[in-house]
């Protein structure tokens, strides 16, 4: 049968088989969707509107006609035949690189100096004078900047067939710790040496390029990791791993990703992956495993214990990058099982150690990651929060994508709205549940527990019944079908605001009891550090009233936006970052929360909005009369 | 004695302070403990799950309305068990060997502690040797909880160790079970969620609901 598909002003036209998915057809027609869960309806991401005809649905026969368009996951959905089907692809169901992929990291280093160095081989004008061998000629010039140099077996043999070259004339290393790891020989002019920045997510890889002798960013570009259809978690990514040869299998599927990212990084740069020399990986644990093909199994189980946290140097051509073969890679050192490199990098971009106080990072993904110094003890903590703050898994979630309300105000008797790209809404992203929460809250139109009153909101033309799993849902519409992108209503459902209460309140109570352990409270805090890209667009007021954050003075919140990938940067030009790495492995002090008492209480007592002591937040609640002021959201600057 | 109605929506709101305030004045005054849990409070649990199973309230509500429950319930229960009542039957409950996950596998309890079960709780990390000595100690169904991919095979394990053991019920949940992996291992009941749970557990046991 014949399935028309829509996107933008475009259609194209598809033969589709019988009991093809919806999903399936899109790709057909080159407009492949986000099925970020592999197709099985638990993400909410790829998300069509059925314009017209009949399909059928996981428990459910569906009709839409022009005037009835019905949003559907495209992965649930099937075309019968009888009927024209016709649906249309939201921009932000599209599996495309997002502009606000987050590759902006709000801290820049003060200096920049490429860990990569090289020096120029000089040949003995007596060919019969010392040095007696090839290598001791390489190293005495590299010894002329480091203490101490180190040669395996690549570089000598690159070395031997260098000095055979005429045209090489530089020998290049990295330094670690004032000592030279010895890379190859290349010719001065052969093209800038450049590094890349790796931070592996779960769901996302994000990467950066950039010219090791000047710093500068040459280009980013981030996409979905190919491992999603392998599991949407970390824990489903170690059962595959866990299969015969699945580690290798997930080991070629990020490769396969980080290797087109290459590719695109260096057409969009104009530069050959050839010169990309250094490499620096960052990302959780579990991912960092895979990357190096390291069985991950430890991880899943008590006592989730990892197999290496300092990862070895290693060469790009032993994983098969698509970089200079003999390019070094390094990992940024996991602090435990459930906290990886990603925070090593966010901490030490931060410079969190080098901070007086106490001082909290709050790395908002679909896990919350906690640490917690204070000047002595790095504790630090993982926190299921799910995927809602990520727009994933709720009625109208969606990544923070053009189209996607980002920011709410309640006007009295509707929601006010900002969409990213100024565009007509779409859908909401993480920051807009939060702003939703904190104003539906403070208007007394949802109550401490998340229930919504719906007569108040049915008053005022807000109120709307959703039907999930045949029974009927609450919600309140944020945006009405006449001004949504789509022609359907964006909305947030009762179960939506379920979901994010579960998200702040793991996050709310790791933060707490993590301070309960170091025997203080938020009062004690000379700050929090906030990273991920959901934290860059907060509303940091809003963040406080709903609860997902403790009480605390605005200027108190340092917002870093991309941390890890700022961290995995840092890795390319500061030298002094593996100590800095290796320090924090020292001091950290890995918490299981799920051992700690006081946590499910702290939990269940997060649940409520603000909180089951909402003394806790008095200031903030005493302030609520007078109008909120917001800091206009920072520029972002990135690492040069 | 008819419902308290005053207890009852305290429970069902999930307000504690007012549940432990109402259950100190009733007592005070001479009221039955078992009535005022029989009448009132499983009911008003009874109420909040079925509720949730409509998805007219989520787990957040739930959570909160079980741990005013028991608030309660830690007031009644020395009373109860000096009166001599007897509860519908006694269940143990454990996260298997592997798993840390709590919070699930509490709520499941507190749901069924509401429904007037004993409930035995063996925490998390169980493994076979607990869960027999529970059975020993008179379990009639042993509930199993795991929330990771990696650690659901130790469901096997167990189920595989009670096989044959008669009238010992084995029961499982948590966010990767599903009804098919149930089946496979030989459980003899799922719980989809915890409003599930307990309807599961009566229907194993042949307990009227």
């Amino acid at each position: 049968m014949i399935v028309t598909v829509r996107l933008g002003g475009e259609r194209r036209e598809v033969v589709a088989d019988p009991g093809e998915t919806l999903d399936r057809i899109a790709a057909r027609a080159d407009w492949p969707l986000n099925t970020v869960c592999g197709g099985r309806g638990r993400c909410g991401r790829c998300a069509v509107v059925l314009q017209s005809g009949h399909f059928r649905g996981r428990n459910a026969e569906l009709t839409a006609e022009p005037s009835h368009p019905r949003r559907a996951l495209a992965c649930q959905m099937t075309p019968l035949e009888g009927t024209p089907c016709e649906f249309e692809i939201p921009a932000s169901s599209r599996r495309i690189e997002s502009g606000r992929m987050v590759a902006d990291c709000a801290i820049s280093l003060r200096v920049w100096k490429s860990r990569l160095q090289r020096a120029p081989l000089r040949r003995p004008a007596d060919p019969l004078g010392s040095p007696t061998s090839d290598v001791e000629l390489a190293r005495d010039a590299i010894l002329q900047y480091a203490d101490d140099v180190e040669f395996g077996i690549e570089a000598v043999s690159e070395i031997a067939m260098g000095l055979g070259r005429p045209d090489a004339s530089d020998v290049w290393w990295i330094e670690r710790d004032g000592r030279a790891f010895a890379g190859g020989a290349r010719a001065a002019t052969a093209g800038q040496p450049l590094g890349l920045a790796v931070d592996i997510g779960t769901t996302t890889v994000v990467t950066a390029l950039v010219e090791l002798a000047s710093g500068r960013q040459l280009a980013n570009a981030s996409d979905y990791n190919a491992q999603l259809s392998r599991g949407a978690d970390v824990a489903s990514r170690i059962t595959a791993a866990e299969t015969p040869g699945g580690v290798a299998e997930l080991q070629r599927l990020v490769r396969g990703t980080i290797n087109e990212l290459i590719q695109r990084l260096c057409v969009s740069a104009g530069r050959s992956a050839d010169d990309i020399l250094h490499v620096v990986i960052t990302g959780n644990t579990v991912m960092q495993h895979l990357a190096l093909g390291l069985p991950p199994h430890g991880i899943g189980r008590i006592p989730f214990r990892p197999v290496v946290r300092r990862y070895p140097l290693l060469r790009a051509e032993r994983l098969g990058l698509a970089v200079g073969p003999l390019a070094w890679v390094e990992a940024v050192p996991s602090l435990s099982g459930h906290i990886g490199g990603d925070l090593t990098a966010d901490a030490t971009v931060a410079g969190l150690l080098q901070r007086r106080g106490r001082w909290l990072l709050v790395d908002i993904g679909t896990n919350g990651e906690i640490l917690f110094w204070d000047g002595h003890h790095l504790r630090c903590t993982a926190t299921a929060a799910g995927p809602a703050f990520e727009g994933a898994g709720l009625s109208c979630g969606m990544r923070a994508d053009e189209g996607a309300v980002e920011r709410l105000r309640w006007r009295g008797d509707h929601f006010e709205y900002e969409t990213i790209g100024g565009a007509r809404p779409a859908g909401l992203c993480g920051s807009a549940v939060v702003d939703a929460l904190a104003e539906l809250a403070q208007a007394g139109l949802m109550d401490s527990t998340g229930r919504l009153d719906t007569a108040a909101l049915d008053r005022r033309g807000a109120a709307v019944v959703i039907r999930q799993a045949g029974h009927p849902v609450h919600a309140v519409v944020i945006a009405p079908s006449e001004a949504s992108a789509h022609g359907v209503p964006v909305i947030l459902s009762e179960a939506d605001i379920a979901e994010a209460l579960k998200a702040k309140a793991a996050i709310h109570a790791g933060i707490m009891t993590l301070l309960h352990l170091a025997g203080c409270g938020p009062a004690d805090l000379d700050g929090l550090i906030l990273a991920g890209g959901f934290g860059r667009h907060l509303h940091l007021r809003n963040a406080m009233r709903i609860g997902l954050l403790p009480e605390l003075p605005l200027e108190c919140i340092e917002v870093i936006g991309n941390g890890a990938l700022g961290g995995a940067l840092q890795g390319l030009g500061d030298p002094a970052a593996p100590a800095e790495w290796d320090r924090l492995l020292r001091v950290a002090e890995p918490i299981e929360l799920n051992l700690c008492d006081k946590f499910e209480t702290e939990f269940v007592d997060s649940l409520l909005v603000p909180h089951a002591d909402p003394t806790r937040f008095a200031r903030l609640l005493a302030s609520d009369s007078a109008p909120p002021t917001q800091r206009p959201p920072s520029t972002s600057r990135h690492i040069v | 004695m008819a419902r308290h109605e005053a207890l009852y929506a305290a429970i069902a709101g999930g307000n504690k302070g007012a549940v432990e305030t109402i259950l100190q004045q009733e007592l005070a005054t001479g009221r039955s403990p078992a009535e005022l849990l029989t009448e009132t409070m499983i009911p008003a649990m009874r109420d909040v799950g079925e509720r949730y199973s409509r998805k007219e309230i989520f787990i957040p509500q739930m959570m909160i309305a079980a741990r005013a429950m028991d608030a309660g319930l830690r007031i009644l229960e020395p009373l109860l068990a000096k009166s001599g009542h007897e509860p519908r039957a006694t269940i143990c409950i454990g996260t298997v060997k592997g798993d840390l996950h709590d919070i699930g596998k509490n709520l499941v309890a507190m749901m069924l502690k509401g429904a007037g079960f004993h409930v035995i709780d063996l925490g998390t990390n169980v493994d076979v040797t607990k869960f027999e000595k529970a059975v020993h100690d008179g379990a009639q169904a042993v509930l199993m909880s795991a929330l990771l991919t990696t650690t659901m095979p130790y469901m096997k394990t167990v189920a595989d160790h009670f096989r044959g053991e008669k009238g010992v019920k084995i029961i499982i949940g948590g966010a990767p079970i599903t009804q098919e992996y149930a089946d496979e291992i030989g459980a003899h009941g799922y719980g989809e969620d915890a409003g599930a749970a307990v309807r599961v557990v009566e229907r194993c046991l042949g307990l009227a609901g």
